[in-house]
């Protein structure tokens, strides 16, 4: 791949990185990190509707890279997401604990399949 | 209270992290070795590392007070490093069994909530009592 498809993916990155953090200026309550859920549901349904786009030629090897490893990556995290549990951990919110991993993992791995089913469905 | 201003600054701070902590991931990801099997070591690497960076940040600025640069810090550069859809889409993106994608999601998670509770304990000098809703409003969540 060339350096513009590169510079595309880290400029995609940042972007992504920005939609995540706008997303959190919706949460006024400030107790539950649902942001963070939702930008790695949005990210994780990019990624698996980019995959199926590329799995059915609909977008070149250039453009998934850009929306799958540069947007979709930069969009979803994992740093808040470990820091969410350790400081809901440390509050001793066991409930609220759980539901943000089992809210996590089951919305994530839904989303992904979401999206790779739609654009597969599509296609 | 929209603060316009304060908000474009803000978000240039995490584009600007973002696009370092994306370019590191790439690097490191085209570097790093795979492995020969369907489990992507170099992004658990990534995760689990971003995770203690993350942590540390969060747990010095709880220690010491605010950060200007926490934005390009935090959400930008450690937000952007780390990476949850790649992990999520496994099963798609690599062909791998359900089992094993929900195996390498939740270990995931088990080592980066390690090395976050290690990089806590790092960057929490001197030894402050944690103030949950600051670090929501900090990391903008």
């Amino acid at each position: 791949m060339t350096g513009w498809v590169y510079a595309a993916a880290i400029l995609g990155c940042g972007l992504g990185a920005c939609v995540r953090f706008a997303l959190g200026w919706l949460d006024h309550a400030r107790t539950f990190p649902w942001p963070t859920i939702a930008a790695n549901v949005l990210g994780s349904a990019l990624l698996g509707a980019v995959v199926a786009a590329g799995d059915d030629a609909l977008v070149t090897p250039a453009w998934a890279f850009v929306l799958g490893t540069g947007v979709a990556g930069g969009l979803s995290t994992f740093s808040s997401l470990a820091v969410d549990i350790v400081v809901m951990a440390k509050d001793r919110r066991v409930r609220a604990t759980a539901l943000y991993v089992a809210a996590t993992c089951v919305l994530g791995l839904g989303a992904a399949w979401a999206g790779y089913a739609a654009v597969a469905a599509l296609a | 209270m929209a603060r316009p201003v304060t908000r474009a600054r803000q978000l240039a701070l995490v584009l600007v992290g973002g696009a370092l902590g994306g370019a590191l991931r790439i690097v490191l990801s085209e570097t790093l070795p795979h492995g020969a099997g369907p489990v992507p070591w170099d992004l658990v690497v990534i995760n689990v590392v971003g995770s203690l960076g993350l942590a540390w940040a969060v747990a010095f600025t709880q220690a010491r007070g605010p950060w200007a640069v926490f934005p390009m810090v935090g959400p930008g550069f450690f937000g952007g490093f780390t990476t949850f859809s790649s992990i999520a889409a496994l099963e798609w993106s690599a062909g791998t069994s359900t089992g094993l994608a929900v195996i390498v999601l939740v270990g995931t998670m088990a080592a980066a909530v390690a090395g976050a509770l290690l990089g806590w304990r790092l960057g929490d000098r001197p030894p402050t009592p944690l103030d949950e809703a600051a670090v929501f409003a900090e990391e903008n969540e």
